[in-house]
C-alpha cells in the first residue's frame, strides 16, 4: 500500500481485497447473529490461526487460497439466512479457518524483512478489527428490523460470493 | 455514537487509500462502481426489481424481507448458469415477462400463498442472474462488481418496499395499485421490444 507506510498499508489490506473484507464480514454476522458466546469462540479460534496464516503466507503453502475464502463467506452467508443454530464448538473452527485463509492469502510482495513483519502486524490488527466492529454491531442487533437486516446483508455476501466462486470454476 | 463515528472513520480510510501491493484499488473501486450501476441503468431491471420490494410490502411479512432474501441468493444461480455457458432461452423475455407478472400481481392486490410468490420471484431471479453471470468475467474486478450489483439490486427492492408501506392507507394502497399497473405496462412495452 503507497503512501501510508508498511503498517497502515497492512491495516488496510483485509479492508481494501474484496473476498478478504467479505468473509470477514460474514463470519463477524455468523458470529453476532449468535450472541456474545459465538462471538468470544470465534475470537478463539480466529486469533492464532490468523497468526498462523500470516507467519505461512510466505511460504508458498497454498497457491491461492482465495476461492476456497469465497466458498466460506458463501456458506456463512447462507447460515445467516437461515439463521442456523449452529453448535457452538463450531465457531471457533469457522474462525479459524477463515482466519487461516486470509492470512495466507496476505502475504506482502517483494519487502524487507522489517517492512514485511510490519505489514503482516497491520493485516492482523485491521483483519481483527473489522472482525470485531462486524461481530459487535451485529450482537447488538435488536430482534424484528435488525435482525431481518443481518439475513438481507447476508444474502448479499452468499450472493456475490457464490457468483465469483462459480466464475472461478466455469469460467476459464 | 462512539461505533458509528469508528466506522465512518474506517470508511474514509479505505476510500482515501491508494493502490494496494497486489490488488489494485482502481480495478477495485472501477468494478464496484460498475455493478452498482449495471441495474440501475436497465429500465427493465428497475422495473421488476421495484416491483419485487413492492410487491413484498403488499403481502406484508414476511414477505416484505423474504421475497429481497430470495431474489439475489437465486439470481446468483442464474449467474453461475450464465458463467457456465448453459444457454438459457428468452433470457430477455423473462425479465420482461418479469416486470409484466410482477407489476400485474400488485395491480391486481394477488396474494397468493407465500411459496408461491417466493417461487415466482425465484423464477424470474434466474432470468436476471443469468443476464448479470454473462457480463462477470468482463469486469475489472468481479467480486467487487458483484458486490456492487447485488447491492443496486438490494436498494432497488428497498425503494419498493418503502414505497410499497404505503398500502396501510386507503388512498396508498392505490397509488402502489397504481404503481403496479405502471411497471405492469412498461413489462408489456418491454416484452413486445424483446418479443
Amino acid at each position: 500500500m503507497q503512501g501510508v507506510g508498511d503498517f497502515y498499508g497492512g491495516i488496510l489490506h483485509p479492508l481494501v481485497v474484496p473476498a478478504h473484507v467479505l468473509s470477514l464480514v460474514m463470519l463477524g454476522l455468523l458470529a453476532g447473529q449468535r450472541g456474545m458466546a459465538a462471538v468470544r469462540r470465534t475470537y478463539l479460534g480466529f486469533l492464532p490461526a490468523l497468526v498462523a496464516g500470516l507467519a505461512l503466507s510466505g511460504a508458498g503453502v497454498a497457491e491461492d487460497p482465495e476461492p476456497l475464502l469465497l466458498l466460506a463467506s458463501a456458506l456463512m452467508g447462507l447460515l445467516v439466512v437461515l439463521q442456523w443454530r449452529l453448535p457452538p464448538g463450531l465457531f471457533p473452527l469457522i474462525g479459524a479457518t477463515v482466519a487461516l485463509l486470509l492470512g495466507l492469502d496476505s502475504a506482502p510482495e517483494g519487502l524487507a524483512p522489517a517492512p514485511y513483519v510490519a505489514t503482516l502486524a497491520g493485516t492482523a490488527l485491521g483483519a481483527f478489527a473489522c472482525l470485531l466492529l462486524v461481530a459487535d454491531l451485529s450482537e447488538r442487533a435488536s430482534p424484528g428490523w435488525q435482525r431481518i437486516g443481518l439475513r438481507v446483508l447476508g444474502s448479499w455476501g452468499a450472493a456475490s460470493a457464490t457468483l465469483v466462486y462459480a466464475m472461478r470454476w466455469l469460467v476459464p | 455514537m462512539q461505533v458509528g463515528k469508528l466506522i465512518w472513520g474506517a470508511a474514509l480510510g479505505v476510500l482515501l487509500a491508494s493502490n494496494a501491493q497486489a490488488h489494485s484499488a482502481a480495478d477495485i473501486g472501477g468494478g464496484f462502481v460498475s455493478g452498482l450501476l449495471h441495474p440501475v441503468l436497465g429500465w427493465d431491471h428497475v422495473a421488476a426489481m421495484v416491483a419485487v420490494g413492492l410487491w413484498g410490502a403488499f403481502l406484508g411479512s414476511p414477505a416484505v424481507w423474504l421475497l429481497p432474501v430470495v431474489f439475489p441468493l437465486v439470481m446468483a444461480v442464474g449467474g453461475a448458469l450464465g458463467l457456465a455457458g448453459v444457454d438459457l432461452p428468452g433470457v430477455e423475455i423473462g425479465i420482461a415477462a418479469s416486470a409484466l407478472v410482477l407489476g400485474a400481481m400488485i395491480l391486481l392486490a394477488a396474494r397468493p400463498p407465500l411459496w408461491i410468490a417466493g417461487l415466482l420471484v425465484a423464477s424470474f431471479a434466474i432470468f436476471h442472474g443469468h443476464a448479470h453471470g454473462t457480463e462477470l468475467p468482463d469486469a475489472a474486478s468481479p467480486l467487487a462488481y458483484s458486490l456492487g450489483f447485488v447491492i443496486a439490486t438490494g436498494l432497488l427492492h428497498l425503494s419498493g418496499i418503502s414505497f410499497g408501506l404505503l398500502v396501510r392507507w386507503p388512498l396508498g394502497r392505490s397509488a402502489v395499485r397504481a404503481a403496479g399497473a405502471v411497471i405492469a405496462l412498461a413489462g408489456g412495452l418491454f416484452l413486445w421490444q424483446a418479443v
